[in-house]
């Protein structure tokens, strides 16, 4: 086969047959599954330090605020790292089985129960509605920013599974609006956000192609 | 980091990452030098300010990132080493050409490389290439006609075979 002559017209040289297999060939190489979250928490680590620096040219009060802020756990993120956060490392992380559940339960108001007397924000009113065959499995608490937030997780039969996290939303910069929730897919997964009497929730797919708008 | 950032990575994490592969025969390296592409973006993005050319900015970023570090490649190691870097092993969907198809595009000369890579990965025109590597829209021209032929000559006979 020859190579054809570029055309001027449109900025790009024709394409045919062969040129068509190529390019098909070249696209079918995937990036590794964790580049995605990894370039995010690089970038994000990037930014803290890049603070930090920042922090060392403010006023001498400003600088004990944001230490004394640290010191009492009080220090503010914001709500769209928390999303990347909990969309991009930890439902990854709990898909994999690489954390422990902090509690195993199929019983919602136990697992509610257990996420109060450990005082950690939970999904009380929220909204979503775990219909079908989808039934929770266990909860865990985390840390974020000095903040505790909680994850309770729903599986259907073990198949699919929904991470329903939740997170005082007074700790946020920015929490998402109450009422209809904003729906984002972030390294591939879907996400929904609201927020609902002081709490910020953020439900997260765990597997791509979930419709989360079946559970509200 | 902004949600803009982390979209702006989701839409562009992998055309990156295939351009990367292309140019630097390694996964790894090519995980490294998008991942450094995005970082720079974190710092200094915000001084684009036409945000249509942000994939542009991107994948000149990572062209001269690449650029960089085969230049201190080269300064530590001779050319007979370099030339003896094999073609990248990778995991693919398509069983057919892709493994050949990415050797071959791997193993062209420098000059044509990026250019290739970058009409074939991501459909770029002649401008969009010549700004993204900083060359004449001739030069461009030129060196992807050259480029695609020799690709093409590597690949012929096997795609033929499927026919």
């Amino acid at each position: 086969m020859s190579n054809p002559e570029p055309n001027l017209s449109d900025g790009r040289p024709p394409l045919d047959e062969l040129d068509l297999l190529i390019r098909q060939a070249v696209r079918a190489i995937e990036p590794p599954p964790n580049l995605y979250g990894k370039i995010l928490a690089a970038a994000a680590e990037s930014g803290s330090a890049a603070a930090v620096e920042a922090e060392g040219k403010l006023s001498w009060w400003s600088s004990l605020a944001a230490a004394g802020a640290r010191l009492f756990g009080t220090a503010r993120g914001a709500f769209d790292d928390f999303r990347v956060e909990v969309a991009t490392v930890r439902t990854p992380q709990l898909v994999a089985a690489r954390l422990k559940l902090d509690l195993r339960s199929a019983e919602l108001s136990q697992l509610v129960d257990w996420l109060d007397q450990a005082r950690a924000p939970r999904p009380d009113g929220s909204g979503f509605r775990p219909e079908g065959n989808f039934g929770p499995v266990g909860c865990k608490t985390f840390q974020w920013h000095g903040q505790r937030f909680s994850v309770i997780c729903f599986y259907d039969h073990g198949k699919r599974g929904v991470h329903l996290f939740s997170i005082n939303g007074r700790s946020l910069h920015h929490p998402p609006p109450e009422g209809t929730p904003q729906w984002l897919t972030l390294g591939g997964l879907p996400t929904a956000s609201w927020s609902h009497g002081g709490t910020s929730f953020v439900l997260v797919a765990g597997g791509p192609g979930m419709n989360l708008g079946e559970y509200f | 980091m902004s949600a803009e950032f982390s979209s702006l990575v989701e839409a562009h994490y992998g055309g990156l990452f295939r351009f990367a592969v292309s140019l630097a025969r390694d996964e790894a390296a090519a995980a490294d030098l998008t991942q450094q592409t995005f970082l720079k973006w974190a710092r200094h993005g915000d001084q684009l300010r036409d945000r249509t050319k942000a994939k542009t900015w991107l994948f000149t970023t990572l062209h001269r990132e690449f650029l960089a570090t085969r230049r201190k490649v080269r300064e530590q190691a001779d050319e007979s080493e370099l030339d003896s870097i094999p073609a990248p092993q990778i995991e693919v969907g398509n069983k057919i050409d892709a493994k050949a198809a990415v050797a071959a595009l791997s193993d062209l000369d420098e000059t044509y490389r990026a250019p290739v890579a970058m009409f074939y990965l991501e459909d770029l025109s002649y401008a969009e290439i010549a700004e993204s590597l900083d060359i004449p829209i001739g030069t461009v021209m030129s060196r992807l006609s050259r480029g695609r032929e020799r690709l093409r000559k590597i690949l012929s006979p096997a795609s033929e075979l499927h026919e």
